[in-house]
């Protein structure tokens, strides 16, 4: 792997004599190359921006075209609106049988206006695959590894939140339709851009009766007029009017449910768990992504990016749900290294430190198929001035940041308006794109951050090595053929919940190369105790290899040898070892 | 996918023929009388009475051609063996398909024949009786009836073809014991009855004895009460993929009983992935969100609770929290506000089916039942159709009422007999005793057999003839499915409607209005169960006042709560300044309980 990355130094510096200049740690004509950067990428991607669904799909298609060993693209299924639901496949093609390397789940944007898990995930499969060949570490990633990204999982709800006026908010929902004030009509009173603006924002009126007034500080923001005096505004809740002309004003939004409520694990019904929608797997984005993730027993590990608050969630989501302690063990070391790799990030428990929500996407991805997930809610208000937002009387952080950082760009003047409804009123608030969100300048750092994150994640899956296979002649044609298999990495081969519920199958530890008699998993090497496995003695079934662990095995052979032992784990990989 | 249905029926009928007498020579120990009762009851007749799913695509198509006007027949889904999940909608003119609807729901449990039966001879005689009986005709023209009368047709399939076996399943390609291998190891014919039954293998290492109230049965031993066990007890089957299990990995994957959302219980036998993992069962969910008009469910199956009506349990939530609430988890038990509902509808369902006993209802778990109510926020009616009763109950009966029941009454359960064992043991013994008196073909005596599995070992099979504990012998058949079918009319009759009573116009001033109404409900049922004014899917009356005046005071539309049944008002005003004369239109709208309009103009005093 040196010589190759040697070689193609070698090949870079030869071209840059040809062009005349000559320095040895440029990359890049006319720059020095920075690191954990790729100098030279072969597919260009803007990371100040954040990209539609058919963009998406573009740079999904030029890094397959331009990585074909390293990176397809395809779709897991179809949205509501038709629009597939990408999948970048990221893995060394070359090196192993993809379906048999411990897997890495991605995906991003459940929520429609937490968009910008899509550009981290996105990031990652860029990132991965134009580093390779650069960085050692990448390259073993890769022959190791595979990663499934999926950047969006709700590309009608992406979609609209891109291209519609909304708020920082909305649409939180995707895009099936719902009749949410149960009046047997489907989105007819939804938020509307009044003034034609392209943004929704707020609505505030002149009211000597009202209890707010503008800070002196800054003017654009409305605060509370003290206890003793008189305020000077009101507000009238978001820009839209009465459509429907029952009275009430925007009571019917578009789509009407959420999407991270839709999981079956612990889902329970609307009128327990708003946004549960009729039942587990009604979207069909939901039921692609469960399909998927069932199809592949060789995922391990998970994330699933939201924004925002700065955290590194795990389940469960429900006090009564309980994640099972060898698991637990194992989350924590995770969670200790990402709040390492992610300052203002805090590693949480979903129902203990933030809610209780039943039938997310994490407790299923956990619950039901026992594999290690975590969700990292993006951004936080930490990054404004990096250090922990305190409360203040006269300004925010948000509004010294949009006057210090952002000139102003973040802030839609209040302006006035006359309200079909309230008269006259003035709209005005920040855009969609602050608040959940990070401007242009910190999305690359805040993306290659998180990344690190799940390519921690990613390395840490099981690992199974044959580590040794010895022999032993017992006489009368027998030889005792003795393999300690080991898990080099920290996660199990199966976690504590996949165990006890036999979820996936176990680690099979195959014996070929002569005649089985007998076989036996040495529980206690030093003292020689075993448990025989009395069935189909050749194929020993090993229900986990604890991380950084290993188990040992043994048969009894009649005649035959060389002996090939090979470890089929089926989220820590195959490998086989010969006996001398 | 319909084809020639008759043509088949010839097979299994032989099938069931050869397979009961092979049973039945091997059960010892009968009565005389029960032994003549054997010469009556044929389980041949049965094979040819009950339906194939070839045969119930055909009798569906043969009633909908014969009522064009009356019935419609969808295919919903399909199940994995390619199946059809029929929906048959019966109900008369224009607004069939946007009025108050009974839903049933049949056969999700696989074994449970009868409850397709009960369906389609309510279909049948509903729609047969259309234009003949007045009170039908006059039903059928108000409500609509949707059946879905096979909802696990690969399971129910396997009544029909040998060797006999009580199939949970749909056809799903699974691997249940995670071997690399799926549907590697079922039930097997051991001893070539062309059945399968239980086997159980002499051995004091096993967990089970011989029941000494029925010594047929074989039940755990309670050690701590001093009985030994000894016997293994297992499916009659060989161990198939050598791993020292028992049918572990049986044919097929899911179970639709048990694969919706109340209750369920990931990673159990045959319940699938996930909740609505199998397509026959989404399918259903499907269909209510799509008819907004069900009012009320009828479920045939596993569960019963119109022999035992649910009842309202103040259960404490988490951590103390309400039930019903994020905080305190799902409701355990349903609401107070429904109780009664339930124990009035039970009671007229035991009144109009002369019923009685008390079957055992399967647990509410992933079952469709309790979906209906806690998910779908319906009121549902659940039975077993028909159920063995001890003989000993049955002559009480007999001398008591005498009623009707189609064989499957028979007398109080209340006085079950103080058995030990749970009640399952208490129903298991009931059934003996009445397949011994009545069908004792439903009853396969233990016979040794010789089994590869366990050499040396004496292995005897034997057991419940399958099907023979959920489903009546074909002579009681009619009787059971007319009785269901009074009900299902009854029931159909009891769907709320919505009525205005009046709309009053009193004048407050000059072009100053105060309108009241009053909207009531002249159905039985109100126009909302109380879970389902907290569940989503039902839908609320909506009341409108159509007017060119302004509407001062009140809502222009306006979603009202639950309306009692049995005449129940609810009054609503508007204070409406408009001009004197012109007319005002107030409009009550439900999918359950129709639509209603009355137009008064704004004048008076």
């Amino acid at each position: 792997m040196h010589m190759h990355i040697h070689h193609r130094m070698a090949l870079a510096g030869a071209a840059l004599l040809l062009s005349g200049l000559t320095t040895p740690l440029a990359a890049q004509a006319g720059a020095l190359a920075a690191l954990g950067s790729p100098p030279d990428p072969k597919v260009p991607v803007h990371w100040d921006r954040w990209f539609d669904h058919a963009t998406i799909g573009k740079i999904g298609r030029d890094l397959a075209a331009a990585h074909p060993n390293r990176c397809r693209l395809g779709s897991i299924g179809k949205s509501h609106e038709g629009r597939d639901l990408w999948v970048i496949t990221v893995t060394n093609f070359d090196v192993g049988e993809e379906r048999k390397k411990p897997g890495m789940y991605i995906d991003g944007n459940i929520h429609s206006n937490e968009i910008q898990g899509s550009e981290y995930s996105l990031y990652t499969a860029w990132w991965l695959c134009e580093m390779a060949d650069r960085v050692p570490a990448v390259d073993s990633l890769l022959d190791e590894r595979v990663f499934y990204i999926v950047p969006t999982i709700n590309p009608d709800g992406r979609e609209h939140y891109l291209k519609q006026a909304n708020t920082a908010s909305s649409p939180r929902t995707g895009a099936v339709p719902r009749d949410n004030d149960g009046d047997g009509l489907v989105d007819e009173d939804i938020a509307n851009d009044l003034n034609g603006d392209g943004h929704i924002t707020m609505m505030r009126r002149r009211n000597p009766n009202g209890r707010l007034v503008t800070s002196p500080e800054d003017s654009r923001f409305m605060i509370g007029a003290r206890a003793d005096q008189p305020g000077e505004w009101e507000m009238l809740g978001q820009e839209g009017f009465d459509q429907d002309g029952d009275g009430s004003v925007n009571e019917d939004p578009g789509g009407g449910y959420d999407p991270n409520r839709n999981w079956p694990w612990r889902w329970v019904p609307q009128y327990v768990q708003g946004g549960a929608d009729a039942y587990p797997g009604s979207l069909p984005e939901t039921r692609a992504v469960m399909r998927f993730i069932i199809d592949r027993p060789n995922i391990a590990g998970a994330q699933s990016y939201h924004n925002s608050g700065g955290m590194i969630l795990r389940g469960p989501g429900v006090p009564q749900d309980e994640y099972r302690p060898a698991d637990v063990r194992v989350y924590d070391q995770l969670g200790a290294v990402g709040e390492q790799i992610l300052p203002g990030y805090r590693y949480m428990i979903v129902w203990k430190d933030l809610y209780t929500a039943w039938g997310g996407e994490l407790d299923w991805i956990y619950g039901a198929r026992g594999i290690l997930t975590f969700s990292n809610e993006l951004f936080t208000p930490f990054k404004y001035f990096e250090k922990p937002v305190e409360r203040e009387a006269y300004d925010s952080p948000q509004y010294r940041f949009d006057r210090l950082l952002l000139m102003g760009e973040a802030f839609v003047p209040w302006t006035p308006f006359d309200h079909p409804q309230y008269g006259p009123v003035e709209i005005g608030g920040f855009k969609k794109n602050f608040g959940r969100v990070e401007p242009g300048f910190m999305i690359q750092a805040e993306a290659h951050r998180n990344m690190m994150f799940t390519l921690y994640q990613a390395g840490q899956m099981p690992l199974v090595r044959v580590d040794s296979v010895m022999t032993r002649a017992m006489g009368g044609g027998l030889t005792e053929v003795t393999a300690i298999i080991a898990n080099k990495r920290l996660a199990p081969t199966h976690t504590q919940q996949d165990v006890e519920n036999d979820i996936s199958r176990p680690d099979w530890i195959t014996l070929t190369g002569g005649d089985v008699v007998a076989s036996a998993i040495v529980t206690n090497p030093l003292q020689n105790i075993s448990t025989e496995q009395t069935h189909r003695p050749a194929r020993v079934n090993v229900a986990n290899i604890p991380g950084m662990g290993t188990v040992t095995v043994r048969w009894i052979v009649r005649g035959g040898g060389p002996f090939t032992v090979t470890a089929d784990s089926p989220k820590g990989g195959v490998h086989s070892a010969r006996s001398r | 996918m319909i084809v020639a249905p008759w043509a088949r029926a010839a097979r299994p009928r032989a099938v069931w023929h050869v397979a009961l007498a092979a049973g039945v020579t091997a059960l010892a120990g009968l009565s005389p009388t029960a032994a003549a009762a054997q010469q009556g009851a044929s389980w041949t007749a049965d094979a040819s009475r009950y339906h194939t799913h070839a045969r119930l695509t055909a009798a569906l198509e043969s009633v909908r051609r014969a009522n064009p006007s009356l019935v419609t027949v969808e295919e919903l889904a399909r199940s994995p063996g390619g199946r059809t999940v029929h929906a048959v909608r019966l109900g008369a003119g224009a607004t069939v398909g946007d009025r108050p609807a009974l839903l049933i729901l049949a056969n999700a449990y696989g074994p449970h024949l009868v409850g397709s039966e009960i369906a389609l001879d309510a279909i049948r005689r509903l729609a047969g009786a259309y234009g003949r009986d007045t009170a039908i005709t006059a039903l059928l023209d108000r409500v609509t009836i949707y059946v879905l009368p096979r909802l696990n047709p690969d399971a129910a399939e396997a009544a029909f073809r040998r060797p006999l076996h009580e199939r949970l399943r749909n056809e799903a390609v699974t691997d249940d014991d995670n071997d690399g291998t799926p549907d590697d190891d079922g039930p097997a014919d051991v001893n070539g009855d062309g059945v399968i039954t239980m086997m159980r293998v002499t051995d004091p290492t096993g967990d089970w004895m011989a029941d000494p109230d029925e010594p047929m049965l074989m039940r755990r031993a309670d050690r701590a009460k001093g009985e030994r066990g000894t016997h293994r007890v297992m499916v009659e089957s060989r161990d198939a993929d050598k791993d020292g299990q028992f049918a572990e990995d049986p044919e097929g994957g899911t179970d639709i009983s048990i694969n919706f959302t109340n209750g369920y219980e990931f990673f159990a036998d045959g319940a699938g992935d996930h909740q609505f993992s199998a397509d026959e069962s989404r399918a259903v969910v499907d269909f209510y969100l799509a008819h907004p008009n069900i009012a009320a469910v009828y479920v045939l199956g596993a569960q019963d609770n119109l022999m035992r009506p649910w009842e309202h349990r103040r259960v404490p939530g988490i951590g103390g929290n309400p039930q019903g609430t994020s905080a305190g988890g799902p409701y355990s038990a349903i609401l107070a506000e429904d109780e009664p509902y339930f124990a009035e509808v039970s009671r007229r369902f035991k009144a109009t089916t002369g019923l009685t006993g008390t079957p055992l209802s399967a647990s509410l778990t992933g079952d469709p039942a309790s979906h209906a109510y806690y998910d779908m926020g319906r009121f549902v009616f659940a039975s077993r159709g028909w159920w063995p009763v001890a003989p000993a109950d049955t002559t009480r009966r007999a001398a008591g009422a005498g009623a009707a029941a189609g064989g499957a009454g028979g007398a109080a359960a209340a006085s079950t007999p103080a058995a030990s064992g749970d009640a399952s043991m208490t129903e298991q013994r009931a059934a003996v005793r009445w397949l011994r008196a009545n069908r004792p073909d439903g009853l396969i005596a233990w016979t040794p057999v010789q089994h590869p599995d366990f050499p040396g070992q004496t292995v005897e099979v034997g057991g419940f003839h399958p099907f023979a504990r959920w489903n009546p012998p074909a002579a009681q058949l009619d009787s059971v499915t007319g009785t269901h079918a009074r009900f299902i009319q009854q029931l159909a009759g009891m769907l709320p409607q919505i009525a205005i009573r009046d709309v009053r116009v009193a004048r407050v001033s000059d072009r100053v209005f105060r309108v009241t109404a009053h909207v009531g409900n002249d159905g039985y049922l109100p126009t909302l169960a109380s879970i389902g004014a907290r569940a989503r899917w039902p839908q609320r009356v909506r009341l409108e006042l159509d007017t060119r005046g302004e509407i001062a005071s009140g809502r222009k539309i306006q979603m009202l709560g639950a309306i009692a049944g049995s005449g129940a008002t609810e009054e609503v005003s508007w204070l409406v300044v408009g001009d004197p004369g012109s007319s005002i239109t107030v409009r009550a709208s439900s999918p359950v309980a129709g639509t209603v309009a009355r137009t008064v103009t704004l004048q008076g005093r």
